[in-house]
């Protein structure tokens, strides 16, 4: 026993050992993350606001929003909904969009949730640059915090611009307010136009950073916040502002607002930058539209999601003088190779068509770009279910494949870093022409949509197609110096009365502006949706043509709009109201 | 009973040695004071009897002496212990009865009357009640446990082909349900009494005192054990809840001579099973007739020749490309071959049965050589394991190099230094999943085209994009994961005083992984890619454990018997990873194929976490007689997980146990040879909320938050956004568990434990989604929900046959496990669920407040329409509503067929399951079987979404042609099993009754014969032992499933019973070898 104080000194050590474990050793803080505090500065918040800008395609990796309820393009619910667009690819592949496109959205449908949680997402980060902006704004120059704030509140009114033009009960909620207890109750136009009112009280920078929202962005975005409200007196002054004071001018080519050779031009007023080759994967290159690609052994890109309609296809028809044919298109309907294999013989039609046509839609024996001409059902999984028209406007040129689209093996190679013009002079043009018209000034209105045809008149796409058939082993026959097929775009002489005005107008919007997500909001702006559609449906479904989307029909007054998600009201009990037509 | 003076003093002796500044060292004599006097008080009734007679002897096993077996004059507290050589002496009388025990072994009864030698051979204890069971941060005698405790036997372990402890789990312990996967290398799913929580479910393991270890090679087992209430776990506290499992790995025993032993076993392992496929190009094409007929088509595809009134006028194009074209056709010259462009390609007119293509005979083999020993001091057990399982599908394989050092040392007679040491090295290559590539492959596309490349979906036709099944394998074979784990202990354990021991623990679980991850072209693919991409992963992570305990043992009067242990215990956990990747490979030569050879699209990417717990912990127990135990322990868990303000939280436990037959009125009972009754009570945690639960952070993520504002490809900038929300009130979730068990022995044969339990989760963390006008961040989990289970759980063995029947023993195993899980409340709002992963816009599995954890959630199936009148009477939904299509159950009855109408159709839990465990040794023979069965649980094959609903244009079952409604092939629609084909999907896609099955399977696990090689053999071999083997697993299942295994494993606990693709169990032969030297 005489070592007993030895032990027990081993046994004192290891009890104060014990003791060496302090509170201190369970503080683990997350690692690669930081706290609000550490951004309270200019630079912090302008990180801020780039993560807001950052939401603007729709799509944040990991979140929601990935398959295109959200996206930019607004392709799901301006151009799937209308009378422009078909889901393609094969019935089974997606089943929500189904519903939306025959009309059956209810609550549940998750491409709702896509839409009100990637927006409400990109409300929540503007609100957060603002919230922090105001903490810190003190030790911040005061014309970077008011740049940096008229920003955020341009992102802020951009974010609830796409809510409310497709919902109507939407909570209008600011940097100061507890967002989970804010009612969906009131009407919040007013809001969105004073958001984008105050950048343009606060002289925010005319041209900023390429990627920013201008003043002038501000004006544009709150032109058509005017138009979604018929306020066309609000609107007028801004479009007149910058008809005549902006820098802007229209492309020589209509195409370039499609070409990524041509992004960030002298036409475009704002557009959302996409990137490839980045670093960061797929992540920021049009993921949110990244089904529209078509599909097939030539431009195998990906789904061909994106199918235009039979009644887009004849709308671009034109009579001797090269002008559209607003009320008898849809006779004597266009199949083009509808129910052909490509091996069997089809020659493309020869009735004349507005050019813009064969920049839009992609179709048998045309040019696809410098992609070779379309062969037909081949370049799809189900013709039959889409109809044999795809989108060619969300395409890049094959010279630029691997460069300006992504390098990375995927699934959807057609991913690409072409930008998504927002807002450019043709629309304020067009918009113009119809403040116009509501005004009876119908030479303005005229003169502004001539001024948009006269630059599509001579931009044809080229190279005459002489194969009928495009069977395996086929050697093409093209005569490059014809157009491929027979163009014809005049202009208008007159006007003769307003409601022509308003049919020409509302037509040239369609034809310019076909596939870019704008149409269906447009359709029920103006008040003709219920009467477009329901004479589209019948049109478009006649002779059992699409079997999936026979028996889809359109009730004005609700099919308009969409409901509130039920998974946020089943969140926000208290507080959100599902909308009465739902 | 002088019981509340210890209880009193326990209460003393926790606050003194718990607070580490009564230690500091001028109190160092006031310390030792007063343990002196405790000791005092403690030893105070020992009380000895004189004898006069010497009794000496040798104690031995089969290896040899047994050093410290231990002497007992029955009846009296005179005992002795054997030494090194295993010889003792002892004082005894001739009535006298010496009881010789040692851990592990049965206990001996010799009467002396007049031998003054005793020479005792111990006989290890299998079964017995002597048997050693591991408990937390100790061990106990079976007899003694009070707790829910399972041991899985040593050589059931062994038995096992896959050298994977967790599959070893499966049909060997009550209360314990498993899930294995068939892909080599792939560890089981294991489920301890039900499932507590919807947040992590796994148990926790312990290696040699090392938390979350890499789990050894079987082959360095020595014992498993599970602890499955809280009263046995709660000494884990905020661990405990699921479970613990306690690995302890071979060591040499003090005094055994050094035995090598070699064990080697080789084997193939083939399987066969199959997806419902139908693969002869003829009945696609008259598929695709039927089809296209049903829905007013007339029939065309590319690829075949219709007549549109017969089905039987089909016929198959010789080539799938060009389109249509025959054999001869000059389109089908070779020298137009272009890879991806003109892609020439023959029909295959058998059709490609592509899962048959991927399947190979997959060998196995395990090898292992272990050297353990000691001397009086110092024992020692190395060991060196080689395994590999190369997978039944094509191109993927295990390696495992895995070895051990363990040594004990007592270096004093009051101190021991040891340590434990694994070191495992795996490799696993391949890893493809490549179920979905089967089902959407069309068997007309042959494996290779004309030139020898890959045949796939790019000879276009409405041919689906699925890649060759194959070519998908073929790449992926490069992809490699390999896992250098090191996990062991260091440990000084100090006996300062007598009764008293102090041990001082540092453990150490470290990993360092790294992931060769390429990606090659596919140029077969319709969607295919023609460049090729390399990611690597690097990463380790890093666990330790400091733990040191007291022990204090004593009995007194020989009845009394007094255990205390007081603990405290320091973890840490760290992770780091970083990963890079890059593209544009101008070769893809493997010596060629690196990070620094690719051209494009440089990525990096890192990772990083830690966690860290404290503890302290303390059990008392007393047991009078062998015939009532009591037990109580607390541990006390402070956690870095849990919020600021809820950071500390104390786990109590208490059991006790009677042991009736002990009792005089059952002493002398016949039949019952022994009754113990159980019951305990307890709390233990779950801490599986993320490591970060407490904290609100802003990030940013080059997917998430960057922007490419500067307008130019290949430039994006930084930008920051709100990723997590934190809760800090967040605390670990509360399992309550009470225990009630009955442990018998009838006849000395009959063993039987008999537990009943049930386990009350409170406080269960539920990630209550945030409103989305908030923004997305990761929403905190907070303590809300409430989940029950009940369950029972049955061990029963009996042996027969042994000394007085001959040569012929046998012993047979049953373990029957059973619960019902509840989650009786999720958050608080009542309509809250949650729900497993989405695939292809459904949803499968759901819970919410009122079910099992999961259920599948979706329509009900009424049959299927005969006429149209019958149609027209329905609710209405949609178009659908014709003749031949699905009657839809209107469950809310609101006249109409509406999302409203999903309800709860089916329950992936099992009702119950049984293991059926076999021995039996005849002379030199042995045979040991085991079989395992899982009834009543439902699984989704997903697949026949595509076989037998029609989803994409891949093959599809034979029911889809012959046996679906309108077929020209069903004499009457009334037998029709499937709704009317179309070529269109349909309302069928959502997820509906009939694709519920019941997924019960029945399974010959393993059955092995061995022979033991005769001594006169193993005499002129110089070996002291061989056996040889002959074993087969999965040699047979029975169910009805249609997948291609009934035992569905999946990832995330909320998708439990959906089956994307299971590997098949492979059925084995293998040919197995031990020797001893």
């Amino acid at each position: 026993m005489k070592n007993i104080h030895f032990k027990i000194g081993i046994l004192s050590a290891l009890g104060l050992l014990l003791g060496a474990c302090s509170e201190e050793f369970l503080e683990e803080k997350p690692k690669g993350a930081v706290s609000e505090s550490v951004l309270a500065d200019e630079n912090g918040i302008n990180l801020l606001l780039v993560g807001a800008y950052s939401r603007i395609d729709g799509y944040a990796a990991g979140e929601a929003g990935g398959t295109g309820g959200a996206s930019a393009t607004n392709w799901v619910w301006g151009d799937v909904t209308s009378d422009d667009m078909h889901r393609g690819d094969q019935t089974g592949g997606w089943s929500p969009i189904n519903l939306i496109e025959r009309y059956e959205v209810d609550a549940a449908n998750p491409w709702i949730d896509e839409l009100w949680i990637a927006n409400f997402d990109g409300v929540a980060r503007a609100n957060d640059a603002l919230r922090i902006l105001s903490q810190a704004r003190e030790n911040i120059d005061d014309q970077a915090a008011t740049q940096l704030e008229a920003e955020a509140r341009w992102l802020r009114a951009w974010y609830y611009f796409q809510l409310r033009s497709k919902i109507e009960k939407v909570p209008y909620i600011t940097e100061d307010m507890v967002a989970s207890e804010v009612p969906n109750d009131r009407e919040i136009w007013d809001d969105i136009e004073a958001d984008l009112q105050w950048g343009i009280d606060n002289n925010m920078d005319e041209s900023p950073e390429v990627g920013r929202a201008s003043r002038w962005a501000a004006k544009a975005l709150k032109a058509r916040v005017h138009m979604f409200q018929r306020e066309f007196s609000e609107a007028k002054p801004l479009l007149d502002d910058i008809l005549n004071n902006g820098p802007f001018m229209l492309m020589d080519q209509y195409y370039d607002n499609f070409d990524e050779e041509k992004q960030n031009n002298a036409e475009s007023i704002f557009e959302v930058q996409y990137t490839v080759n980045d670093g960061a994967g797929d992540a920021n290159s049009g993921i949110d539209h990244r089904t529209l690609f078509p599909r097939g052994g030539d431009v195998g890109l990906c789904c061909a999601y994106s199918a235009p309609s039979f009644d887009l296809f004849n709308a671009f028809k034109v009579d001797a003088d090269g002008l559209p044919l607003f009320d008898t298109f849809q006779d004597d309907l266009l199949l083009e190779d509808y129910g052909l294999l490509d091996t069997e013989a089809f020659t493309p039609t020869d009735v004349a068509l507005d050019p813009r046509v064969d920049w839009t839609i992609g179709r048998r024996g045309i040019p696809f770009l410098d992609w070779g001409p379309m062969s037909g059902g081949d370049w799809m999984l189900d013709q039959a279910g889409m109809g044999p028209f795809l989108n060619k406007k969300i395409m890049f040129y094959k010279r630029n494949f691997k460069t300006i689209s992504i390098s990375s093996p995927t699934w959807s190679a057609g991913l690409n870093g072409n930008n998504w013009r927002l807002f450019r002079l043709s629309h304020v043009i067009l918009w113009r022409a119809e403040v116009a018209a509501e005004e009876n000034d119908l030479a303005t209105a005229r003169d502004m949509v001539n001024m948009i045809r006269e630059r599509a008149q001579d931009d044809l796409v080229m190279g005459k197609v002489n194969n009928t058939t495009f069977e395996e082993g086929h050697v093409l026959d093209i005569d490059e110096a014809q157009p491929a097929a027979n163009y014809n775009l005049g202009l208008y002489t007159a006007f003769p009365d307003q409601d022509y005005a308003r049919k020409a107008i509302y037509h040239e919007n369609r034809l310019e502006f076909a596939l870019e997500g704008m149409r269906f909001q447009d359709l029920v702006r103006w008040g003709i949706d219920e009467a477009t559609i329901t004479q589209y449906l019948q049109s478009e479904l006649s002779d059992g043509k699409l079997p999936w989307l026979q028996g889809a029909s359109y009730t004005g007054g609700k099919n308009d709009h969409f409901p509130v998600p039920q998974t946020q009201i089943d969140l926000q009990s208290e507080v959100l109201t599902q909308d009465p037509a739902y | 009973m002088n019981q509340p003076i210890k209880l009193e003093l326990l209460t003393d002796f926790k606050t003194n040695l718990i607070m580490p500044k009564k230690y500091e060292s001028k109190k160092t004599k006031k310390g030792a004071r007063w343990l002196v006097s405790l000791l005092f008080f403690l030893c105070l009734t020992t009380i000895t009897y004189a004898q006069t007679q010497k009794i000496s002897g040798t104690v031995t096993d089969e290896l040899g002496p047994v050093a410290g077996a231990n002497i007992l004059v029955k009846g009296t507290a005179t005992g002795t212990q054997t030494d090194f050589d295993g010889n003792f002496t002892i004082e005894a009388s001739p009535d006298d009865v010496l009881s010789i025990s040692y851990l592990g072994y049965a206990t001996q009864e010799i009467t002396v009357g007049i031998q003054s030698t005793i020479n005792v051979t111990l006989i290890e204890d299998a079964a017995a009640l002597d048997e050693v069971v591991v408990i937390g941060y100790g061990s106990r005698k079976r007899s003694d446990v009070t707790g829910a405790v399972s041991t899985v036997k040593t050589q059931y372990i062994e038995q096992q082909s896959a050298g994977d402890a967790t599959r070893a789990l499966q049909g060997s312990a009550s209360g314990v349900t498993v899930v294995a996967s068939a892909r080599p290398g792939v560890q089981a799913q294991v489920r301890i009494r039900g499932l507590g929580t919807i947040n992590g479910n796994g148990p926790l393991y312990v290696v040699d005192g090392v938390f979350g270890a890499q789990l050894p090679p079987t082959n360095q087992i020595e014992s498993m054990q599970v602890l499955k209430d809280a009263s046995s776990t709660a000494i884990y506290g905020a661990r405990g809840a699921n479970g613990v499992i306690l690995i302890t790995t071979k060591a040499g025993k003090a005094g055994q001579a050094a035995t090598v032993e070699l064990n080697v076993r080789t084997g193939i392992g083939t399987a066969n099973s199959r997806y419902d496929l139908v693969t002869d190009p003829v009945l696609i094409g008259q598929q695709i007739w039927l089809e296209q007929t049903n829905d007013g088509i007339e029939p065309n595809s590319a690829h075949f020749n219709f007549n549109p009134n017969d089905i039987q006028g089909t016929t198959v194009n010789d080539y799938l490309f060009p389109n249509g074209a025959s054999i001869g056709d000059p389109s089908t010259d070779p020298s137009l071959y272009v890879l991806r462009d003109y892609p020439i390609t023959l029909t295959n007119q058998q059709g490609t049965d592509w899962i048959k293509e991927l399947y190979q005979p997959a060998p196995i083999t395990d090898i292992t050589l272990t050297a353990t020993g000691g001397t009086e001091k110092t024992t020692y057990a190395i060991s060196g394991n080689y395994f590999n399982e190369e997978g039944v599908l094509r191109y993927n394989s295990f390696n495992r190099y895995a070895f051990r050092a363990n040594a004990d040392s007592q270096i004093k007679d009051w101190l021991k230094i040891g340590q434990r040491l694994g070191v495992t090295l795996t490799e696993s290559k391949g890893n493809t999943a490549g179920f979905n590539t089967i089902v959407e492959t069309s068997p007309l596309i042959p494996v290779l085209d004309i030139a020898g490349n890959f045949a796939g979906g790019i000879v276009g036709g409405g041919l689906n994009d699925g890649p060759n099944p194959l070519g998908n394998n073929f790449r992926e074979r490069k992809d490699k994961r390999t896992r250098l784990n090191a996990t062991g202990n260091f440990y000084v354990e100090v006996k300062p005083i007598k009764n008293v021991t102090v041990k001082t623990l540092f453990g150490y679980n470290t990993s360092w992984y790294s992931n060769f991850n390429p990606r090659f072209a596919d140029p077969e693919n319709t969607n295919g890619t023609t460049g090729s991409t390399l990611n690597e992963t690097r990463g380790n992570n890093f666990t330790w454990n400091w733990t040191n305990t007291i022990n204090y043992s004593k009995t007194f009067n020989e009845l009394h018997n007094f255990e205390l242990l007081l603990g405290t215990e320091a973890t840490r956990f760290q992770f780091d990873q970083i990963s890079a990747g890059r593209e544009g490979f101008i070769s893809t030569d493997d010596d060629f194929f690196q990070l620094a050879s690719g051209s494009d699209n440089q990525t990096n990417d890192s990772a990083a976490a830690a966690w860290a717990l404290n503890s302290y912990f303390a059990r008392a127990y007393y047991s009078y007689d062998d015939k009532y135990m009591l037990e109580a322990t607390v541990r006390r868990d402070g956690s870095s997980r849990f919020g600021a303000n809820n950071r500390w939280g104390n786990f109590p436990a208490v059991s006790g146990g009677w042991v009736v037959s002990r009792e005089n009125f059952l002493s002398d009972s016949n039949w019952l040879s022994y009754l113990k009754l159980r019951a305990g009570w307890g709390q233990s945690g779950n801490d599986q909320i993320g490591n970060y639960n407490g904290f609100s952070t802003f990030g940013s993520g080059l997917g998430a938050s960057f922007y490419g504002l500067g307008g130019a490809d290949g430039t994006i900038v930084q930008g920051f956004q709100s990723t997590a929300v934190g809760n800090p009130d967040a605390k670990w979730e509360t399992t309550t568990s009470t225990n009630f068990a009955i442990d018998a022995t009838l006849f000395n044969r009959l063993n039987m434990t008999l537990d009943v339990w049930s386990k009350d989760t409170s406080d269960m963390l539920f990630p209550v989604a945030i409103p989305a006008v908030e923004g997305i961040a990761r929403a905190p989990s907070i303590n809300i929900g409430d989940m029950e289970n009940k369950g029972v759980d049955l061990e029963l063995s009996y042996s027969g046959g042994g000394s007085e029947d001959g040569d012929f023993s046998y012993n047979v195993g049953v373990i029957f496990s059973t619960y019902r899980n509840e989650i009786t409340k999720l958050s608080d709002n009542e309509d809250e669920f949650i729900v497993g992963s989405q695939q292809r816009a459904q949803r499968y599995t759901r819970a919410e407040t009122g079910t099992a954890f999961p259920e599948f959630f979706g329509y009900v199936v009424d049959g299927i329409f005969q006429s149209q009148a019958e149609a027209d009477a329905h609710a209405p939904n949609g178009d659908y509503n014709q003749p031949g299509n699905l009657i839809i159950r209107d469950v809310d009855g609101d006249g109409e067929i509406t999302p409203e109408d999903r309800t709860y159709i089916g329950n992936p839990n099992p009702d119950y399951t049984v293991g059926l465990n076999l021995r039996m040794e005849y002379k030199n023979f042995d045979f040991t079987a085991s079989l395992y069965t899982s009834q009543g649980n439902d699984a989704i094959n997903y697949y026949n979404r595509f076989t037998r609903y029609g989803l994409f244009q891949g093959p599809k079952s034979a029911d889809r042609l012959f046996r679906s409604w309108g077929s020209p092939y069903l004499a009457n629609n009334a037998d029709a099993v499937l709704p009317k084909a179309s070529s269109q999907t349909s309302f069928e896609q959502n997820t509906h009754s009939d694709l519920v099955e019941d997924a019960s399977f029945f399974r010959l696990q393993n059955a092995q014969i061995g022979f033991n090689v005769p001594e006169r053999i193993l005499n002129s071999l110089d070996l002291s032992a061989m056996r040889i083997y002959l074993m087969g697993t999965n040699l047979f299942t029975i169910t009805d499933y249609s997948g291609l295994d009934a035992e569905v494993f999946v990832n995330n606990e909320i998708d439990r019973g959906l089956d994307r693709g299971n590997w098949p169990a492979p059925r084995q032969i293998i040919l197995g070898l031990d020797i001893k030297l």
